[in-house]
């Protein structure tokens, strides 16, 4: 029979574990906030384009694009101000996917406001990019985190990428599949990844 | 009288500095040596004990590389952690259970 000592080191421990996950939480915990801000965003933005393309209203691409790239620029910028720690300049992992993923920032808006600049906008072509450099950037996460839906939802994006090649006309449908695309291999996957980080917190939490 | 099973609980996590370690890593993912020194305040020497024997145990995946020619040392939870501290933490919870 368990005594009541050995229960209260029990508690003892899962007090402990408690504490020590929430300071590794705090460490990477917004890694998953960058991917539901603009998972969100530009689902949000290709489902607005969807509907505009349908004749729900009038807007032209600048419209639609502009507000979801400054708010996911500014909601980067600070996040990455409230949440950059000693620690996080200092592991190989976290610089591997921020890096990463800023890359695609960075490659996408120069894309973005080039073309629209100098009148060569083409959507098929920022589409395939797009789904390239999320494929390639989820198989690094894939590889630097040790999470395996990273390496699912690459696949994911490259499939997309050699769909949108074999058909490149762009038409509505194409909008809605992209929507469809952010929410399935961006958003849901960063709340999984939140989910199931916070699932034995919880556990340890409750069983105190 | 009671069912609970002592064998269940893990000697390799359960001392003090490998459940920090483990606990630390559950939601961290990985973290380098320094920052794992900081959390569990213990020194280099005795860090290093502690993870040698959650490696050869499989629970965590050390991985030494060098940033700015500097070496470094990352260290993130296997699969195999990921379970065993799980059983873990459910062993504790049992225990409590079942006084």
């Amino acid at each position: 029979m368990a005594s009541e000592s050995t229960k209260s080191q029990a508690v003892e421990n899962l007090a402990f574990i408690r504490e020590m996950m929430e300071a590794g939480q705090r460490q990477t915990r917004f890694n998953a906030t960058y991917m539901i801000v603009w998972g969100t965003l530009l689902a949000a933005a290709f489902l607005a384009q969807y509907f505009e393309a349908l004749g729900y209203f009038s807007a032209s691409i600048p419209t639609i694009w502009l507000p979801p790239i400054l708010i996911g620029w500014a909601a980067s910028i600070y996040i990455g101000i409230k949440t950059n720690t000693a620690t996080d300049k200092n592991n190989p992992v976290i610089k591997a996917y921020s890096t990463a993923y800023m890359s695609i920032g960075i490659t996408m808006s120069f894309y973005f406001f080039a073309t629209l600049a100098f009148g060569t906008f083409d959507p098929v072509t920022i589409t395939i990019l797009a789904c390239g450099l999320y494929g390639a950037v989820h198989l690094i996460n894939g590889v630097v985190t040790g999470l395996f839906i990273f390496k699912a939802t690459a696949v994911g994006w490259w499939g997309l990428m050699a769909y949108f090649t074999h058909d490149a006309s762009h038409t509505k449908e194409m909008l809605l599949v992209l929507a469809g695309a952010c929410i399935v291999l961006i958003l849901v996957p960063a709340v999984l990844i939140r989910a199931s980080r916070s699932e034995v917190l919880t556990e340890a939490k409750t069983s105190v | 009288m009671t069912d609970f099973d002592y064998r269940a609980i893990d000697d390799v996590i359960h001392s003090r500095v490998r459940l920090a370690i483990m606990s630390y890593l559950m939601t961290a993912g990985s973290a380098d040596f320094t920052a794992l020194k900081k959390e569990t305040k213990v020194s280099d020497g005795n860090l290093s004990t502690h993870l040698s024997k959650l490696e050869a145990n499989g629970y965590v995946i050390v991985e030494k590389s060098f940033v700015d020619k500097k070496p470094q040392t990352t260290v993130r939870v296997s699969d195999t952690g990921r379970e065993k501290f799980k059983a873990y933490v459910d062993s504790l919870a049992a225990l409590i259970g079942t006084a």
